[in-house]
């Protein structure tokens, strides 16, 4: 369901994450005409003058916006002292003294490495002005910043999420083209998301991230954080409930760098825990061949499966594809915190054993990790045959440590089954941004749930 | 009685093995003799750069040969000197050069090195090379058709006749240089040999490394990167060992030099290199076992128990490889703000 998902914050140069099939992306970045214009909005457009409302839209939009407006900022991010920006986004009051509400991965990076970037704000009047952050939450996407000099009048927040079905509006700068409401309908929580998310169907562009998402009351009911890349209005707002206890805890004085770098790996432990907690009591399977393979694990495990259909092949390959989608956003190019596993059963009666074994070794061999050396250490790893329930299996556990994000790891584990001649499994387990322990702990699990019934 | 002195005179080629040889009869008690371009000398020599008369070699009572210069325009060089008007020079080895021909000249008293064992074409081997090269050259092929059959239901015929043409070519090529360099050194090819050397280490390896890689999964083994690498270096050894000692008159202790030094230098620092491209690969997991029938498996699976166990340390590892990568990374280090 994540395929193709991006945040709303553009910024000058393609952003390639490995949330994403890598191929894929790098194709619809390279080709697709709306991404280029996301990340560089071209010179000769006219800009669109922020104080003219489209007549198409509603009354309660025009009333929405004009009730918006002195309280929404955008939000825009410098590489050194570069007068150009390097991103941008959107940030609105939600407390006296111009504490603004903004996403963390709009000011992800001046956080992390504020030597290198500066964040600035632009009123719709055009009054500029430092920005510094106050307080990140990771695991919900959401910072609290002050705007030196502003002091717009706070938005309130809604207290509930709305239902399926009721008016919304996303307010925002999307690609630089000024203040922009778009209206749409929300759709309540997003079902079966480890994230907390509401659905927003609805416009977000790239740009809005970090604006109010309001009702007809004019009321926050979220914050714009995320949409689906060439989908149609598939977007997503993170709750106004989960800004409340931020607002709460953001204190007067600004993070330091040293603080937030703990903020930030404190609160990936957390999300990792909790993450492997939802896991802790659950280890549904499913018979696929005679393998009894760990299945859709929750509701929030993101489950697909597949295969070729035509039976003239040298075998039957069934591919199982299970994704968590719980990974955050940390810096530009680092997602973390997330958990994925494929099968590839496979079943012939064309191939004799030896040419089976040779197609299952190939597959064994398949690498699926992605990071980057500015993020990860190489991994260390153990092979051997074990015996499993039933089988045995080619059994390889990798392990590799954060750099900067102390005590997390990524975990890789590849199982192969060596029981049959001309029937077999792959499967390929990999989590990201764990604690070693409970890590290890749910790999036993997860091999362990592997059982042979013929 | 007559005494006759037995003389050899030895035209030498650059490499001081014997061009042309000539046998002089000295007789009447005379241990002398002359040599130039011209009928009158007892030894001609077609050389431009020579007299007509241009020296006379004798027989000292001592037994050394000495020279001396009749009047020549470029004298005659000894020991790599160049002597003008030299009168009853020594010559040591009895070698010497007029103008540009090398001689020796060989007495009927000289003491000769004993006979020296042909190593070369010494051992049981010697008459089976046809028979080594043939066995070699069906190995080799029977592992093109297996791996084509491996892969199949591709084009195996494809696949089969690229494999034998490129192992023709390879082995052809290979065993040319080989040939060539013997001729040089020795003045016979050997192709033979050289081809049996060629195809039956080649052989040698994939089977061996077939072999092994079967051995691993038959008895579960955990993975050993080196494993090939180590092979490869050991037969291509022996390969280099063999094919030197063919080639050139070398000393067992110096060919068995070469023959190692060679490999490890050679595939020591290319997978040398690979390894540390591959530390600091942090997407690099390591290659899988190679998979073979499961019934050819003679030992069962360890416990899960004890799998874990072992991966205790694995932390510890991981953290090390981080740092250490972490260490050398200077790009990083001059960002500086990050390594805190």
């Amino acid at each position: 369901m994540l395929r193709g998902i991006e945040l709303t914050r553009p910024s000058v140069y393609p952003r390639a994450s490995w949330r994403l099939p890598a191929a894929c992306l790098l194709a619809a970045v390279a080709l697709a005409p709306g991404a280029a214009a996301g990340a560089r909005p071209a010179r000769s457009e006219t800009p669109a003058a922020p104080s003219v409302v489209p007549a198409a839209l509603s009354a309660s939009a025009r009333e929405a916006l004009a009730r918006a407006r002195p309280s929404v900022v955008q939000i825009k991010g410098f590489f050194g002292g570069n007068s150009a920006q390097a991103f941008h986004g959107t940030g609105f009051a939600v407390a006296p003294g111009g504490v603004l509400l903004t996403n963390y991965h709009v000011v992800a990076e001046q956080v992390l490495h504020p030597e290198k970037f500066r964040l600035e704000y632009r009123t719709t009047e055009g009054r500029i002005g430092k920005i510094t952050v106050l307080a990140i939450d990771v695991r919900h996407d959401l910072a609290v910043v002050r705007a030196d000099g502003f002091d717009g009048a706070p938005l309130a927040l809604a207290g509930t999420v709305p239902a399926k079905g009721e008016r919304a509006y996303a307010i925002g700068f999307p690609l630089d083209v000024g203040l922009t409401i778009t209206e749409g309908v929300s759709n309540g929580r997003v079902e079966d998301s480890f994230d907390p998310r509401i659905h927003y169907s609805g416009a977000i562009n790239g740009g809005m991230s970090g604006g109010p998402a309001v009702n007809a009351e004019g009321q926050v009911i979220g914050i714009n954080v995320s949409g689906y890349r060439f989908r149609q209005l598939v977007s997503f707002l993170v709750p106004a409930s989960h800004a409340r206890a931020l607002i709460d805890r953001a204190r007067k004085k600004p993070l330091t760098t040293q603080e937030a770098r703990g903020e930030v790996t404190a609160q990936l432990h957390a999300h990792a825990g909790a993450l492997l907690g939802a896991l802790e009591n659950v280890m549904s399977t499913q018979n696929s061949a005679g393998y009894v393979l760990p299945a859709k694990l929750s509701a929030f495990v993101d489950c697909s499966a597949g295969g070729d259909p035509s039976p003239d092949q040298p075998m039957q390959i069934t591919r199982v594809t299970c994704a968590a989608k719980a990974g955050l956003y940390v810096q530009e190019g680092l997602y973390t915190g997330d958990l994925r596993y494929s099968h590839f059963v496979m079943t012939s009666d064309k191939l004799d054993a030896w040419r089976f074994a040779y197609r299952l070794s190939k597959l064994s061999q398949s690498s699926g990790a992605f990071g980057s050396r500015k993020h990860v250490g190489p991994f260390a790893c153990r092979d051997n045959v074990v015996k499993l329930a039933g089988f045995d299996a080619a059994l390889m556990v990798c392990v590799r440590g954060y750099r900067k994000l102390e005590g997390l790891y990524d975990i890789t584990v590849r199982v192969t089954s060596l029981n049959e001649a001309t029937r077999g499994f792959v499967s390929h387990l990999d989590l990201y941004g764990m604690q070693y322990d409970a890590g290890m702990h749910f790999v036993r699990r997860y091999v362990e749930a592997m059982q042979w019934k013929s | 009685m007559e005494v006759m002195t037995r003389v050899a005179v030895e035209v030498l080629d650059s490499h001081d093995r014997v061009h042309t040889r000539e046998r002089l009869l000295l007789g009447d008690g005379k241990k002398r003799f002359t040599l130039g371009r011209g009928t009158a000398a007892d030894v001609m020599i077609d050389d431009r750069h020579s007299a007509a008369l241009h020296a006379a070699v004798e027989l000292g009572a001592d037994g050394l040969w000495r020279i001396t210069d009749l009047g020549s325009v470029n004298g005659v060089i000894v020991g790599g000197t160049r002597i003008l008007g030299a009168t009853d020079l020594a010559l040591p080895g009895g070698a010497f050069q007029i103008g540009r021909t090398r001689l020796r000249v060989r007495g009927e008293h000289e003491a000769l090195d004993p006979e020296r064992l042909d190593r070369g074409h010494a051992g049981a081997l010697s008459g089976h090379m046809p028979a080594i090269a043939m066995a070699g050259a069906i190995v080799c092929a029977w592992f093109v058709g297996y791996f084509a059959w491996l892969v199949a239901p591709r084009d195996s015929t494809t696949m089969i006749a690229a494999g034998l043409v490129s192992l023709f070519i390879a082995t052809g090529i290979w065993t040319a240089i080989w040939a060539l360099l013997t001729r040089v050194m020795r003045g016979e090819a050997r192709w033979m040999t050289h081809a049996a050397i060629a195809l039956g280490v080649a052989a040698a390896l994939i089977a061996l490394q077939w072999v092994t890689a079967l051995g691993w999964f038959a008895f579960s083994l955990p993975q050993f990167a080196a494993r090939d690498v180590l092979l490869t270096m050991v037969l291509a050894a022996v390969a280099l060992y063999w094919h030197i000692s063919t080639a050139a008159p070398i000393r067992r202790r110096t060919a068995l030099f070469y023959a190692i030094a060679v490999p490890v230098l050679i595939l020591g620092t290319t997978s040398w290199v690979e390894a540390r491209k591959h530390t600091r690969d942090v997407n690099f997991i390591g290659e899988s076992m190679q998979l073979f029938p499961p019934s050819l498996r003679l030992r069962q699976g360890g416990s899960v128990e004890g799998f874990f166990e072992r991966t205790a340390s694995l932390k510890s590892d991981a953290d090390r490889k981080r740092k250490a990568v972490a260490g050398d990374d200077t790009g990083d280090a001059a960002a500086g703000e990050d390594d805190d």
